[in-house]
């Protein structure tokens, strides 16, 4: 896991943040990577689909800036916290799932998605 | 050419919404369970139904509350008599909260249904809205149905889109609730550059909050909760 940079970025979020799980998946849905990895994949895959299609309509609906995050907060105050960015062109999403007793996750995401980002293109390049 | 299709496809709410948006003159037959009955637009507005022996308005009522069911609209049909005047947004209103009503009584026998779980005029929805919208960290409000009809709104700009986005949230955020087998939601935030929309789920609409730079999501969510009930 540690020589794969995508799960290592995802992975130190994760313990920082205290998060769950932290999935990056592609524009439509499907996951590229997940931490940690045995969780429950096709729960993220859907739970991602349907937050893209979301981001996606209300970005072609509100006609505003960017849809740039989607969050949704059970009544046990889980939060689901999609954040929508580009990487080399290309639409991804960053899903993570926040316990109730972490309420700052912006920051954390944030960095990880520098990270991701600075991975995939160091991967395009690489390839 | 007539348009024929399922209710489970597209709701009596949606086909009353586009006849009446569209300003269409036209008539809706629908059939259920054998008993088949009629709506009548003229110019967008609904002027007569029936349903077996009843008409009018309460006929209406009667076919929205059919769950199934079979329809056909026939454009350009003038209707033969006039037994409704009241306007499509208080008919689809009051249509809504009855069915509300009797969901409450099949779920909860025992229990008395909350009187507030739906305003039963516009006017109150109207009054919801603004006192959204007096809420601390609060820009804007839209008081929406789960079909996407604007009940009420208190917001600079478009209040349908600024609605699409509640509703498509507050979808999606039941839908996130169920595959994950979590509690239900209690609110969903949109994050478009610095513009915010806060979406609250009651029963038998979604009330979106455009929020200001600096409000607190949890607060301004605890706040309208008292408003909402």
């Amino acid at each position: 896991m540690a020589d794969r940079p995508l799960e290592k970025a995802l992975e130190r979020i994760n313990e920082e943040g205290d998060f769950e799980a932290s999935v990056l998946a592609s524009s439509d849905g499907l996951p590229i990577a997940t931490v940690p990895s045995d969780y429950d994949v096709d729960t993220t895959s859907a739970m991602v689909a349907l937050l893209r299609r979301v981001a996606r309509e209300t970005r072609e609906h509100v006609g505003l800036a960017q849809v740039d995050e989607v969050s949704v907060r059970a009544s046990d105050h889980i939060r689901l916290v999609c954040r929508c960015f580009t990487m080399n062109g290309e639409d991804f999403i960053l899903a993570v799932v926040v316990p109730s007793h972490r309420r700052y996750y912006r920051q954390l995401t944030n960095r990880a998605i520098k990270d991701l980002k600075l991975a995939w293109h160091a991967m395009v390049e690489g390839s | 050419m007539p348009v024929e299709g399922s209710l489970k496809e597209l709701g009596l709410t949606n086909i009353i919404q586009i006849n009446c948006t569209e300003m269409n003159t036209a008539t809706v037959s629908l059939t259920y369970q054998g008993k088949t009955g009629i709506i009548c637009f003229a110019d967008g507005a609904i002027v007569h139904a029936a349903v077996g022996d009843v008409v009018g308005e309460e006929a209406v009522y009667e076919l929205l509350s059919w769950p199934d069911g079979s329809f056909v609209v026939e454009a350009g049909t003038i209707p033969s008599e006039r037994t409704v005047s009241t306007s499509w947004n208080s008919l689809l209103l009051e249509g809504i909260r009855r069915m509300d009503e009797e969901q409450a009584s099949v779920e909860r026998p025992a229990e008395v249904a909350p009187a507030m779980e739906l305003p039963a005029a516009a006017d109150e929805m109207a009054t919801l809205a603004h006192e959204l919208k007096n809420v601390m960290g609060v820009e804007g409000s839209v008081i929406i149905s789960r079909d996407g009809i604007v009940f009420a709104s208190d917001i600079d700009g478009n209040p349908e889109k600024e609605g699409a986005v509640a509703v498509f949230v507050g979808n999606a955020a039941a839908e996130f609730g169920n595959a994950m087998s979590l509690t239900p939601f209690d609110w969903g935030l949109v994050t478009m550059g610095k513009d915010r929309m806060l979406i609250l789920e009651r029963p038998a609409f979604f009330a979106g909050l455009s929020l200001s730079e600096k409000a607190s999501p949890a607060l301004v969510s605890a706040e309208a909760a008292t408003i909402l009930g």
